[in-house]
């Protein structure tokens, strides 16, 4: 009986307009979505061999001077230029690594919030510095959005699903044809399932022919456990309208006033629902603007700096055996103290982060409760996920730097601490961020 | 074959249909006739398990349709007051479908076959339906009994809105399925079209069956006289 | 006479249409919900931003003794200003960082946009005054109006009203005007508590003004939408045929050509990103602009032509601090390479400007979105404005700073010269003024003069719908 309703069907749907501009015009988005996502990708990944080559090409040409040196027994006019000084392999200049958010294997599929967000920054022994690349971007760019393969499955194709079901029935019913229907052996729900199956099966072949041949052409991997994910949740997503579809069928109403019950659930699912939950959660928790939070920021700094001499006191009682005492040079004199002032500036500020993070994240909390409310959103923030570019990944960037950082910390202060120097060999040793 | 026993409906307190006895058997013609509103149409829906009943019953070959509703449609074939179907898609292909719905598969050729023997012509089964005539889609309607073997046919108002030939070919196709061996059942105010083709008339007025007579017991003024003396009831 | 008891037929059509009227008053009431939120927010930020302008001013002030060269490594801040007409338009303010620091040697970014705090769903929507008037409004008209002919003559009713010897024209023209009543009477409160808003907060002219001429485009859009709307409904047979097609064109208006717009126009003229941009302002700064003027020797040679002005052939000799006057000299010479670097994005920015103005012919929406930013001063322009005075600023203070080093470090002061804590209070600071033209640039004209246009084609549209002949 399926079997005799799809042939039938697909006899009405190939003569239908309609069917075929979304044959036309939907591959053409998803394609060019694609390309937008893979593109974004090459840049990526070209930005972090770049930077990764220049970190490799600094420390090696550091490691032949250093073995030069060791060589020939030459010495160093000044302190700064020494490859051998912990400062100028870990602090100064090139020095310090970039840590960096890798692109997942969907990455290509949702921008997320990439354009807000930094996906990468540059780890020194005082400072963590998430690095804006899109700081020149127009706004307008941000405000509009990104043209991604979400955008298109989370907020077109339920408009082409529309197309497809909003008068299956009612159509019949305008077209007098129903009344033979009901006639017949065979139930009206049999009837109307058969149809919306096909139209259904149809919309996902589309999809899912066009984006594994873009993916193949653009070089996006789908084959993988995340991309069986995705067909999974493709596929119901579209059942989700669909099912919309065949309910508002269902009732007795005309073909034109589905259309309008349809955009209606459409606009309700994708703007009012989503508009009132991120009302709701900013109302009930409003984040302050940073602002303030930069001031405070200066106020920690002027704290500390008028603190100097009394921190690192403390800091030497504490710390008894991890310094040198007696005649030292200069810049291990400054730089001893600065060392402590810049943790101590960092645990004050992580201090006051927290009254700037807390609103935000009881702000996403509220709105993470409410969003299971409109499946659309849903979606998306699971697209995101996979894709690695939702705003809890990327916000991760700046405890990775912190992890790092402890890491790099713990390989070059305690050697500047004791003014050991470093031996060329040593310097295979530096580390990098994991992966 | 058709069979009524105390059918009854009422819509929100208005009685459609009361205590209908009716029983049309094999190679007859029963003509339900009345005005608008007499209750034609929900007998018909009644007996297609459109509306449930109030009371009573309404049977299909003796099974009950509304505890047999696939079954009992599997054996009748119901053409509507204005037949409509697929306009884009050609006479075959909408016989073939509407026969694949009760699980017959015909092929071009036999549906093709139906069709000229419900007095379609040859050169139209392949076009589309939106170019036919309202008398030719009621062919098509005839080719579905036809094809699928109906004992029982359903049918309401079928010959309003065909010009005299049309009706008239009609007519000598409803007579040719009962030579078949089927029921027919349907629902009329052509006076004179339900003499003619009936074997057995009934005269509806609110609801209610007010009188039954066999057609050839009449003549055309009497039938005339009597239905209209029951319409000033 | 006819026409106006058509018109009177269709608005007591609309009225008593009960989605119609639901609809209509969740406009209203979302519109209310969205200004009255936003003006508790705009209320907090504004509190915010003038805490952290007093603040940081503080901080400038109490930075305490110190050389002022050191002062100007010290920097301090401006913050993006807050307006109220943001609440009922906030364009890019979202999107555009809330702090710029203000340092010698450099010109930065602003930095840490409210986006990037803000839970992401808001990317979806947001409720503001804009976002209904842009989405949620147009479907509005289009439900309403649909079948306002259609209706007619699947009815029946258009044909006794031919029948009456009323006309096409008359019929359509009665039902436009029937529509625009009922567009009025839902716009209306808003109107009304903008301006009470406007005129219960700021008293400033030009805020008044922007929002009287903001209303206006959103009125010219909503009006390209009903004439549309009309026009379709009198051209096509099927009330389902009007909802299809029109409900496509608010699609490819609203959606679908502002998102490919942007994005093409984001690959067509891409935007280096922040760390290649620093490295062609670091190369500038040691070659100098296009491999001739280097510093160094631009500094060698200014150096020479201030000894040999003096008459003196060692610096320590001249009557002032050379090393402030080199200061305020590498400053100017920073700026011009920064400038000249900026101006380039500020270029690309514009391209992509015009490609979204551009596409406003295949979409009244944009047209309208990009006016009203403008008109609201909340587009790129007005923040430009913000960036550029804040600019002016930092470069007058470090003047002021590098003049005290070059005129008072002179002598036995020179080496280790410091100025005490009071200094930093008299040096000038930075109160943002907001232009009080409401246009600053003539590319806002564009997406105005667009949708006008829109306006103008829509009008003639339906005045096409309404001449042609037709059977009945």
């Amino acid at each position: 009986m399926m079997r005799h309703l799809f042939l039938f069907e697909w006899l009405h749907i190939r003569k239908s307009g309609a069917f075929w501009g979304i044959v036309g015009v939907l591959p053409l988005m998803i394609g060019f979505s694609l390309f937008l996502g893979s593109q974004r990708i090459a840049h990526q990944e070209e930005t972090m061999a770049q930077l990764r080559a220049s970190e490799r090409e600094f420390y090696e040409a550091k490691r032949q001077e250093l073995k030069a040196i060791e060589q020939d027994g030459s010495s160093v006019d000044m302190w700064w230029q020494n490859p051998a000084n912990p400062l100028v392999l870990g602090q100064f200049g090139q020095a310090g690594k970039h840590v960096f958010l890798e692109p997942k294997p969907l990455s290509a599929l949702a921008a997320g919030q990439l354009d807000i967000l930094p996906f990468y920054g540059r780890v020194t022994l005082t400072g963590t510095e998430p690095l804006r690349d899109n700081a020149l971007e127009n706004p307008f760019m941000q405000v509009s959005g990104s043209f991604d393969f979400a955008f298109v499955l989370v907020w077109l194709i339920p408009l082409f699903v529309i197309v497809m079901g909003y008068n299956v029935i009612s159509s019949e019913r305008e077209g007098g044809t129903f009344a033979l229907l009901t006639s017949q052996p065979v139930s009206m729900k049999r009837i109307l399932a058969g149809k919306l199956l096909f139209r259904y099966l149809l919309v996902l072949g589309i999809i899912l022919v066009s984006m594994t041949a873009w993916a193949l052409l653009f070089g996006i991997d789908l084959l993988n456990r995340d991309g069986g994910l995705l067909l999974i949740v493709v596929s119901a997503y579209i059942a989700f309208w669909f099912l919309l579809c065949a309910l508002v069928n269902m009732a007795k109403t005309g073909s034109a006033v589905n259309a309008v019950i349809l955009a209606g659930l459409w606009v309700f699912f994708l703007l009012l629902l989503p508009s009132i939950i991120t009302l709701t959660s900013s109302t009930v928790h409003p984040v302050p603007s940073r602002a303030l939070w930069i001031t405070e920021q200066r106020a920690i700094q002027q704290e500390v700096e008028s603190e100097g001499e009394e921190l690192f006191d403390l800091w030497i009682v504490d710390h008894p055996k991890e310094f040198v005492e007696g005649d030292t040079p200069q810049f291990y004199n400054i730089w001893l103290r600065r060392f402590v002032w810049a943790e101590t500036v960092q645990e004050r500020k992580q201090e006051a982060e927290r009254l700037f993070e807390e609103p935000r994240m009881r702000q996403t909390a509220l709105a993470a409760r409410l969003r299971p409310l409109s499946p659309p959103m849903t979606v998306q923030t699971w697209l995101e996920r996979k894709a690695g570019t939702d705003a809890d990944r990327l916000r991760s960037l700046d405890e990775e730097m912190h992890a790092f950082q402890q890491k790099w910390q713990d390989f070059f202060l305690p050697r500047f601490r004791m003014l050991e120097f470093f031996a060329s060999d040593e310097l295979k040793e530096i580390p990098s961020p994991g992966h | 074959m058709i069979e009524a026993i105390q059918l009854s409906k009422v819509f929100n307190g208005t009685t459609a249909v009361s205590n209908l006895d009716v029983n049309i058997r094999t190679g007859e013609i029963y003509c339900l006739l009345g005005a608008n509103g007499a209750g034609k149409t929900t007998t018909i829906n009644l007996f297609l398990n459109l509306v449930q009943p109030s009371n009573g019953s309404a049977r299909i070959s003796g099974m009950d349709v509304t505890k047999y509703p696939i079954e009992t449609k599997q054996k009748l074939t119901y053409i509507p007051e204005n037949l409509s179907l697929y306009p884009g898609l050609s006479g075959i292909e909408n016989l073939q479908f509407f026969c694949g719905l009760s699980g017959l598969k015909l092929t071009s050729d036999d549906a093709a076959l139906f069709l000229e023997q419900s007095g379609l012509q040859a050169s139209a089964v392949h076009d589309r339906v939106s170019t036919y005539s309202k008398g030719m889609r009621q062919k098509v309607g005839i080719a579905l009994a036809i094809a699928r073997k109906s004992d029982v046919l359903l049918l309401d108002e079928p010959t309003s809105g065909l010009d005299p030939a049309a009706s008239n070919d009609f007519a000598g196709l409803l007579t040719e399925m009962k030579e078949r061996g089927a029921a027919v059942l349907m629902a009329s105010h052509d006076l004179f079209r339900a003499k003619e083709t009936a074997t057995r008339i009934g005269i509806m007025n609110k609801g209610i069956l007010v009188e039954e007579l066999f057609a050839g017991d009449v003549t055309h003024s009497d039938l005339e006289k009597i239905y209209l003396n029951h319409m000033r009831d | 006479m006819v026409i106006s008891s058509i018109a009177r037929n269709e608005v007591q059509r609309l009225i008593r249409d009960k989605v119609v009227t639901a609809l209509g008053l969740l406009i209203i009431l979302l519109i209310a919900s969205s200004i009255a939120t936003g003006v508790i927010y705009f209320r907090e930020l504004e509190a915010q931003h003038q805490q952290a302008e007093q603040l940081a001013r503080a901080q400038w002030e109490n930075q305490g003794e110190k050389n002022p060269h050191s002062a100007a490594h010290y920097g301090t801040f401006a913050f993006q200003p807050v307006t109220v007409v943001s609440v009922f338009e906030p364009g890019v303010n979202r999107y555009t960082g809330v702090s710029l620091f203000l340092e010698g040697h450099r010109q930065n970014f602003a930095a840490h946009s409210l986006a990037e705090d803000k839970d992401t769903s808001r990317r979806f929507a947001e409720l503001t005054p804009a976002f209904i008037f842009t989405y949620l409004f147009p479907l509005f008209i289009i439900l309403a109006g649909y079948r306002s002919v259609t209706g007619e003559r699947e009815s029946g009713m258009y044909r006794f009203l031919k029948s009456q010897g009323i006309g096409r024209f008359q019929v359509i023209a009665g039902k436009t005007i029937g529509l625009w009543v009922v567009v009025l009477l839902i716009f209306l409160p808003f109107l009304l508590i903008g301006l009470a808003l406007l005129l219960f907060t700021t008293p400033s002219g030009t805020d008044v003004w922007r929002f009287v001429l903001m209303a206006t485009i959103w009125l010219l859009y909503f009006g390209v939408v009903a004439n549309i709307t009309i026009g379709v409904s009198a051209l096509v047979n099927s009330s389902g045929t009007s909802m299809v097609l029109l409900l496509s064109l608010w699609i490819l208006s609203s959606l679908l050509v502002p998102r490919l717009a942007t994005n093409i126009a984001s690959t067509l003229h891409p935007v280096p990103n922040t760390s290649e941009f620093l490295q062609a302002v670091q190369n500038d700064l040691m070659h100098g602009i296009d491999g001739h003027n280097p510093f160094s020797e631009h500094s060698l040679a200014f150096q020479d032509s201030v000894l040999a002005a003096h008459g003196v052939d060692d610096i320590a000799d001249l009557p002032f601090n050379f090393r402030g006057l080199m200061l305020q000299e590498g400053e100017e010479f920073e700026k011009r390479i920064f400038d000249y670097h900026l101006g380039k994005i500020d270029a690309i920015h514009q391209r992509q400007n015009h490609f979204f103005s551009l596409s406003s012919l295949f979409s009244p929406t944009i047209a309208a979105r990009l006016s009203s930013m403008s008109v609201a001063g909340t587009d790129m322009v007005a923040f430009r404005h913000f960036t550029a005075s804040a600019e002016e600023f930092r470069i007058a203070l470090m003047r002021e700073l590098n003049m005290d080093l070059k005129m008072n470090a002179v002598g036995e002061r020179a080496a280790g010269y410091t100025v005490d804590g009071s200094f930093f209070a008299q040096t000038i600071s930075f109160t943002y003024e907001r232009p009080e033209k409401v246009l600053l640039a003539r590319s806002q004209l564009i997406p105005i003069s667009l949708t006008m246009l829109w306006f103008l084609l829509s009008a003639i549209f339906l005045g096409f719908a309404a001449r042609i002949q037709e059977e009945v």
